[in-house]
């Protein structure tokens, strides 16, 4: 039997509400879902290193989620809503997987835990039209350039480092506090 | 129809399908839009979202646009096999 998975439903108009934000991600614990696509595993570990190393963070818990296309499976949320106090999810750098992972930033905000999606910038349109199937159009989701597959470590790496800066502030602030700010 | 406009609008959504491997192919039927999706070689089916969100994508890209269309019909590549 094939089973068909539609991560949409019926739009419908919203706004997002964030989890609340810690002041600082020292002695925290920071999951990372991956997204089964080529290099985001090793994209999302430099960024969990970089964290580690110049912004404290105790320790990173890497998932790897079973398909690319869809949310992380329910173990996944279960053990972030459990275990971690933050959670980034990636890299989305085609379609499918984009708006997967915008939708498991989305979910994983609705379980309290702050949350940064990552995306490549191709894709922008497709993260917007999921964030806004989900009813809530204003998600704000990151975005680095196209492509993160079969590109060189240390172009990996540098847009890891200049992506971390973005995450840090989207993990600790919330996009509607920092507009009222 | 002014396909050439609709075309234009829709530029996202082409070059994100073209990078997966995808073909954007724009038509007109009975004043509907048609928007074929074809696979090239090596084409990353998985990476195609759900129809009803490229539908969400490409309505947004044309209101973005001001292009108003009656309505849009979407075949993928997965629909011609089926024939």
């Amino acid at each position: 039997m094939i089973e068909l998975l539609d991560p949409t439903r019926e739009l419908r108009s919203g706004h997002m509400v964030y989890a609340p934000r810690p002041s600082s991600l020292k002695g925290k614990t920071v999951g990372l879902i991956e997204n089964t696509k080529y290099n985001s595993d090793r994209l999302l570990e430099m960024i969990g290193r970089i964290l580690v190393d110049d912004y404290g963070v105790a320790n990173t818990k890497l998932y790897h989620k079973r398909y690319s296309s869809v949310p992380a499976h329910e173990a996944i949320i279960t053990d972030v809503r459990q275990t971690c106090d933050f959670m980034i999810a990636g890299v989305g750098d085609c379609g499918s997987c984009s708006s997967g992972s915008v939708l498991d930033g989305i979910l994983l905000e609705k379980e309290k835990i702050p949350s940064a999606s990552i995306i490549t910038h191709v894709f922008v349109n497709t993260g917007r039209a999921m964030a806004k199937q989900w009813a809530v159009p204003d998600y704000k989701f990151l975005v680095m350039q196209h492509p993160i597959a079969n590109i060189p470590e240390e172009e990996l790496l540098a847009k890891a480092r200049a992506i971390v800066p973005e995450i840090v502030d989207l993990l600790l602030m919330a996009p509607e506090a920092k507009a009222a700010a | 129809m002014n396909l050439q406009v609709v075309d234009e609008a829709l530029a996202a959504t082409r070059e994100g399908l073209e990078v997966a491997g995808f073909s954007l192919k724009l038509g007109e039927n009975n004043g509907r839009l048609s928007l074929t999706i074809g696979a090239n070689e090596g084409a990353c089916e998985e990476c195609l979202v759900p129809k009803s969100l490229f539908l969400q994508m490409v309505r947004d890209e044309m209101a973005a646009g001001g292009v108003k269309v009656d309505g849009i019909d979407v075949v993928y590549p997965v629909d011609r096999k089926a024939e």
